[in-house]
């Protein structure tokens, strides 16, 4: 443990004389969330819904502007043409909860719906139906889960308590975007300062010491760690603070996410790099080990191949450990931290292994 | 004693050793001139356990090289400094010492420096130091612990002549403490403080001696003239 606080110290120390590398390794995720954020708000605010409403809900849908139909299919085809972003029939019949079939939800608001089910078997919702253009799926799901979680407040057929926890997809997205950047700024620093230990030649200078390949490894987890924890926390007060993203469910283990995926990023980093023979071709891997994550994470909305693709992105798997925590469902993330782990200490095993060739006993 | 015996090293095609022998003395000062790309740097990686031969056998005092257990016997310091540009001499110089498991007190630390002639620069960033400078700084981390195997890689390039002085008489100073030491350099004029002189060309020992015997054996004034001579010798044998 000497060997690899060591490590972790002398780390610490060459970052805090390069307060520029400090500087992006929290100010940029900060800056790039707070950007995405306000897009988000600019362009999601204020849609147009077609609404028919035979039960005189009198509905108030947030950041909307209503238009009042009296058919549907005078709606249908306005939503065809577009002249409407969304069409909503509320019918004057109110169905059971268990007979919902089509609510046009994506796979995590059919959860948040499943636990309804469980909690109130009996329980008759208006009958509602969704009109999507299909223009642009993203939209489409933002304005979707507007309309649901004021129908569910308006309504007032479920607690409050349970309704907060329904999640839109800015915050999907903030949380993508966050992982995102930990993972991305992590690998590139730690990928370039490991390769410049070989080309410097302090690798093999370390190496000449009685101490295991393994304690390096793990001396930079150490080290690095120690700014992802800075760094997570700071990330985390400051969506929830400045962005009021009040969708943290369990906010000390959504930072462990954060953390452990910033471990991952680390990782990475060394792995890439004992492969690299030059800085130059660090960055040449970022398209394949970084860009193709982001492609595969669940920003895209595509068919079977696509989803069975994501399961190869560890992006996937934190994004999704934060998305299941904004929902509340703190005991769903277990296997997505583990998936997270395996693939660090994975990575480590290769990295340590190819460190032999620096020091082959 | 360090023996190498039927070293074979291949990189790809290019063979560097062939069945290469070698009988390093201990409680010496052994200088090795080679000309550049001759093996001298493959050598020491194989006496230090950085590469691994493809076959022969390398023995230090009768005990094989195979874990990295050999690091308490052996100290290194490389051509290339291998120092941490953006921290200061100080914390470079902590930094090797908490690997090698020495607790150095601040005045040790500043009797070290001094000694070199650093103890201004002491808390300077070692990316400010001077090429002669940095190679210092190289030196007292090589020369910390209690390792009696020292490899020395060009260790006084870019060093002032007053320093060389006092760094050969420190060598010297280590070889009577029954410290081993084993130097490459280009400087012909440093051999003469070895204690034995090998001079390698294209993985071959062309000869061992001591600085007298070779230019006895050579009939040479000095030693420049007996490497050349020696070395045109083995070319023109090939």
């Amino acid at each position: 443990m000497k060997t690899k606080s060591a490590i972790a110290k002398r780390i610490i120390l060459e970052l805090k004389s390069d307060k520029r590398t400090i500087a992006l390794l929290i100010v940029a995720p900060i800056f790039l969330i707070t950007i995405i954020a306000f897009l988000f708000n600019a362009t999601y605010q204020n849609f147009t819904i077609g609404l028919v409403d035979q039960a005189n809900y009198d509905l108030n849908i947030n950041n909307s502007t209503t238009v009042d139909y009296d058919s549907s299919s005078n709606l249908e085809d306005d939503v065809y043409d577009q002249k409407v972003d969304i069409g909503l029939v509320i019918s004057q019949d109110l169905i059971s909860i268990n007979d919902i079939i089509d609510y046009n939800l994506d796979e995590n608001q059919a959860k948040v719906l499943n636990k309804y089910q469980i909690k109130y078997p009996d329980l008759e919702v208006p009958n509602i139906q969704i009109l999507k253009t299909g223009e642009n799926p993203l939209y489409d799901q933002y304005m979707v889960s507007e309309i649901i979680s004021s129908i569910e407040t308006d309504t007032n057929i479920i607690d409050q308590e349970n309704i907060k926890y329904s999640y839109g997809t800015i915050d999907f997205t903030i949380m993508l975007v966050m992982e995102f950047l930990i993972m991305f700024l992590s690998f590139l620093t730690v990928g370039i300062a490991f390769l410049r230990e070989r080309e410097n030649y302090t690798l093999e200078r370390t190496l000449s010491n009685n101490i295991k390949r393994n304690d390096i490894i793990w001396g930079y987890m150490l080290g690095y760690g120690s700014i992802a924890i800075v760094q997570s926390i700071i990330i985390e007060i400051y969506t929830i603070t400045v962005l009021q993203i009040e969708v943290f469910a369990n906010i000390p283990l959504s930072i462990l996410v954060n953390i452990l995926f910033a471990l991952f990023a680390i990782s990475l980093g060394m792995f890439i790099s004992a492969y690299a023979k030059s800085e130059f071709q660090v960055m040449q891997f970022i398209p394949i080990v970084i860009v193709s994550q982001l492609i595969f994470s669940g920003v895209l909305p595509y068919g079977n191949i696509y989803q069975i693709l994501s399961k190869l992105s560890p992006l996937t798997y934190a994004t999704d450990a934060q998305v299941k925590l904004l929902l509340q469902d703190s005991k769903a993330v277990g296997v997505d931290i583990l998936v997270i782990i395996l693939l660090i200490l994975l990575l480590n095993i290769i990295t340590s292994r190819r460190l032999k060739k620096t020091r082959e006993v | 004693m360090i023996k190498i015996e039927k070293l074979n090293v291949k990189y790809g095609e290019k063979v560097i050793f062939d069945d290469l022998n070698l009988n390093i003395q201990s409680n010496k000062i052994t200088g090795i001139i080679a000309p550049s790309g001759s093996g001298k740097t493959t050598l020491i990686s194989c006496i230090t356990g950085l590469k691994k031969a493809d076959s022969g056998d390398v023995t230090i005092d009768d005990k094989t090289i195979k874990s990295r257990d050999i690091y308490n016997d052996v100290s290194m310091m490389p051509q290339e400094n291998g120092l941490y540009l953006s921290l200061s001499a100080k914390n470079n110089l902590k930094y090797f010492a908490s690997l090698k498991k020495i607790k150095l007190t601040n005045e040790e630390i500043e009797k070290m420096f001094k000694d070199i002639g650093l103890d201004k620069e002491i808390d300077m960033l070692v990316d400010k130091y001077s090429g002669g400078m940095k190679r210092k700084l190289s030196l007292i981390i090589t020369l910390l612990g209690s390792q009696s195997y020292l490899f020395l890689d060009e260790p006084t390039v870019g060093i002032d002549p007053i320093y060389k002085r006092l760094i050969w008489e420190k060598f010297k100073q280590l070889r009577d403490s029954k410290k081993t030491l084993i130097i490459t350099t280009h400087v012909m004029d440093e051999a003469k403080h070895c204690d034995e002189i090998i001079i390698l060309d294209h993985g071959k020992i062309l000869i061992q001696d001591t600085l007298a015997n070779i230019l006895k054996k050579t009939e040479e004034e000095n030693l420049e003239d007996s490497v050349i001579k020696l070395i045109k010798g083995a070319n023109n044998e090939n």
